[in-house]
């Protein structure tokens, strides 16, 4: 799962590419799937992440933009989208205040797969960037460090 | 147990905003001062009280906020009105699969315990129904009222 996890927070900071699937890789299964659990989404795009075997449907789900994640054999596996910093739940955003005093918050991405909802929050604390993965209980660990070099 | 039990009873205080009466009397010092070390950016506070709580009402990060502490000055929860989009995808789905053909008159997150709840009050024509989540997970029924015919 760790795996998925980190293709697709590659993905989504447009480390790892994609490509438009294959026409016969978008099978009835997969798109039942995505009906399932996202009934009425409609779908903009399928891709292929990366080398992997796992597909993603980016879709329009209410008057939103985000991206449900297969497996090879048409199981969603997670989901993910850009949500707004006061959308985080109440303990998630109390504890990286208190983590990251005065850091400011850049962009927050909202993952979902069985084991439940965490959270990606970028940051950006002396002269760092971060993107922290913050999970419901307020718990979380920095996934990702980069310093920001100046122009 | 025990904390759960208030949990649940403020939930239900928070749903009753007379629960609370406008009355300022009898804030107590250490509720202030919890107040003031837990939300010190907090602005246009206001506090009211009831026989078992306090609540201190104001704004944080844009947001209008709620605080609950009883008697002894202990933070019991804090909780905010939502949007729907603001919801967890998972609650947001299974709440559209479940009650798609009901509106919306009521949604809350609560945070206490170091765990955040969600309460959402969806109605018919027929009934009113409050649901409760706990984190992203599922929702579980937490309360139905048949509405009186007219």
């Amino acid at each position: 799962m760790k795996q998925i996890l980190t293709l697709v927070i590659l993905l989504t900071f447009g480390v790892v590419t994609s490509q438009a699937a294959e026409g016969d890789r978008v099978t009835s299964t997969l798109q039942a799937s995505l009906q399932k659990t996202f009934a009425g989404a409609k779908i903009l795009k399928w891709s292929e992440l990366g080398s992997s075997d796992l597909l993603y449907a980016s879709v329009l789900y209410n008057n939103e933009r985000m991206n449900a994640y297969f497996d090879g054999k048409g199981n969603l596996i997670a989901s993910g989208r850009f949500i707004k910093a006061e959308s985080l739940p109440l303990i998630v955003s109390k504890s990286l205040n208190e983590k990251y005093a005065g850091a400011s918050i850049i962009d927050v991405v909202e993952y979902i797969e069985k084991e439940g909802t965490s959270y990606l929050v970028t940051i950006h604390s002396n002269s760092k960037e971060m993107v922290i993965h913050s999970f419901t209980d307020g718990s979380s660990y920095v996934f990702k460090k980069t310093k920001i070099t100046g122009k | 147990m025990k904390k759960q039990l208030i949990t649940l009873s403020l939930a239900v205080l928070v749903t009753i905003s007379s629960a609370f009466a406008g009355n300022k009397e009898g804030v107590s010092d250490k509720a202030i001062k919890s107040f003031n070390r837990e939300f010190a950016q907090a602005r246009n506070v206001e506090w009211d009280t009831n026989k078992e709580l306090q609540k201190a009402t104001f704004e944080l990060n844009g947001q209008v906020m709620f605080a609950y502490y009883n008697k002894e000055g202990e933070l019991l929860a804090v909780s905010r009105n939502l949007a729907t989009n603001q919801l967890p995808i998972r609650l947001s789905a299974s709440l559209k699969q479940q009650y798609g053909d009901y509106w919306v008159s009521d949604l809350f997150e609560m945070a206490s315990n170091n765990e955040s709840s969600y309460y959402i009050t969806v109605e018919n024509a027929d009934s009113k129904t409050v649901l409760r989540a706990i984190g992203a997970g599922d929702w579980q029924l937490y309360k139905k009222i048949k509405k009186e015919a007219l």
